[in-house]
């Protein structure tokens, strides 16, 4: 955790901090670092396509296209239901491989 | 340049349209704002949105990675640990020595990789929202800061109180935990919601308890008491089911209970909220009609657990209801459940998991005086049990 960079109360004390945060689930502590940060960039990512998203529907709408209309936008229920369709299939599409089944796992081996 | 009046009142001129058209509640139609109020991208109904819209595409994103690993990678793990049972002639329908289970589970890299993204998805989710409230820690401590004195209803912290080593941990790998970081009640607010993925966005969940708490016989409804309250949705949502009655959260998290003070303000419910001990809340013997909690008895620890049953016996006036919601107890027994249990355990850090498993509570609760209903459903996540104090 930062440090707090102010000098107003926090109403905090002490904490025991966890000492299982770096788990190793996948018998390689790279192995693990890797599949994280791949969703980190995944992450990145969908923020890009998402803002692209409101470009698009500010540009669509001939409304201003300032830092503050982008960030101010609100998706329609539609758009919503479309974008979380869109992330879904992005999610199936990038990291559908992952979904290893036994029988996968012992050709595999072979 | 960033204009921030403009943009504030453009995304409330914004949020407020979308509120008419979603039919925002009656508690938000009456929301009195403080001056201090840090909203940049405005509020949907109940829930001010993300301060940057990069956190809220990252954990739109993360909400759909947690979805991907609570089904289909969840599904590869569970049958993957059956196949490892069947190979191994063990039963799943029972449990197994803990030992027995991470050799032979915990090293498999299919069970692993659900794990992986999963909490990856968490651990992501709460360092971002920690980077970006530290970040800004001087705004968001002085809205804190100016919201403790706000109405309608009050906060009262005991920076006297003592503050058991239980409640210190990094529950469920949350930064600083409950009582260490400043910002606890922002970062579970918003980690929580990526949790119930788009179902609580509204506080809807907690609607549907507030709605099935069940009523003292005789129907009144004069005071009641949300324990382990912490960003106090469950109090705000009682209050709004019983709008006539006195309603106390307690927490002893003053970070929580900040946040949670700060949020019932802005949303105008008549809350009190005071750091107190669950397990000696110093309110005196037959006080309230109603008390309740959620979730909140696998986070303390099985002696907690028994104090906070005789405590909430104690506090309730006769013919009371005690309802506590946590995670369901009537589960028949698996062996990947067990194993489940246990990684919550260990590797989200929930420390008392398993101490909270190991604590019969229809027994404890007979055990006080109260008369108990159990209605858990075996298949659903959180139990129905109901303790009502002999009349």
């Amino acid at each position: 955790m930062p440090d707090v960079k102010s000098q107003k109360p926090t109403h905090t004390v002490d904490f025991i901090p966890s000492t299982t945060r770096n788990a190793v689930f996948l018998g390689n502590p790279v192995l693990d670092g890797m599949m994280h940060a791949i969703l980190a960039l995944g992450a990145e990512m969908w923020a890009d396509k998402r803002r692209l998203k409101i470009i698009e529907s500010l540009l669509s709408a001939k409304r201003d296209v300032t830092f503050e209309t982008i960030e101010a936008y609100v998706p329609t229920p539609e758009q919503e239901k479309a974008w979380t369709a869109e992330r879904d299939q992005m999610i199936k599409t990038t990291f559908g491989s992952l979904v290893i089944t036994s029988e996968k796992s012992a050709t595999a081996a072979k | 340049m960033f204009n921030r009046r403009s943009f504030v009142s453009l995304s409330s001129a914004l949020a407020a349209g979308l509120s008419m058209v979603a039919g925002a509640s009656k508690a938000s139609a009456k929301t009195a704002k403080s001056l201090m109020d840090i909203e940049p991208r405005g509020t949907v109904g109940r829930l001010e949105r993300f301060p940057l819209l990069d956190l809220e595409s990252k954990q739109d994103f993360m909400a759909g990675i947690t979805s991907f690993a609570n089904n289909e990678l969840a599904i590869a793990a569970r049958d993957r640990g059956l196949d490892l049972l069947k190979a191994n002639g063990l039963d799943p329908t029972k449990e197994l020595p803990i030992e027995t289970s991470k050799k032979l589970f915990g090293g498999d890299q299919i069970v692993g990789l659900r794990d992986r993204v999963w909490y990856s998805a968490h651990n992501y989710e709460h360092d971002i929202l920690d980077a970006y409230f530290h970040e800004n820690a001087d705004r968001y401590l002085a809205e804190l800061e100016a919201s403790d004195k706000a109405g309608p209803g009050k906060l009262e912290l005991n920076p006297s109180i003592h503050i058991p080593d239980y409640t210190k941990h990094e529950i469920h790998q949350q930064p600083g935990g409950y009582v260490g970081n400043p910002f606890a009640g922002h970062i579970y607010h918003y980690a929580t919601n990526m949790f119930y993925r788009g179902t609580n966005d509204q506080d809807q969940r907690h609607i549907g308890y507030a709605a099935g708490c069940p009523l003292p016989k005789d129907g009144a409804v004069r005071r009641i008491l949300d324990l382990g309250t912490g960003i106090g949705q469950l109090a705000v949502t009682m209050k709004e089911r019983f709008p006539n009655a006195e309603v106390h959260g307690i927490d002893i998290a003053a970070p929580m209970l900040r946040y949670a003070h700060m949020r019932a303000s802005e949303l105008g419910v008549d809350v009190n909220f005071s750091q107190r001990l669950a397990e000696d809340t110093q309110y005196p013997s037959n006080h309230f009609d109603i008390v309740i909690s959620y979730i909140m008895f696998h986070e303390v620890t099985a002696e907690a657990s028994r104090q906070i049953i005789a405590e909430a016996h104690r506090i309730l006036r006769p013919g009371g209801v005690f309802y506590p919601m946590d995670f369901n107890q009537a589960a028949p027994p698996s062996a990947l459940r067990q194993f489940a249990q246990w990684k919550d355990h260990h590797w989200n850090n929930e420390r008392w998991r398993l101490e909270y498993a190991s604590v019969d509570f229809k027994t404890e609760m007979r055990n006080v005086g109260f008369t108990v209903t159990d209605q858990s459903d075996e298949r659903s996540t959180f139990g129905k049990m109901t303790g009502v104090k002999s009349a």
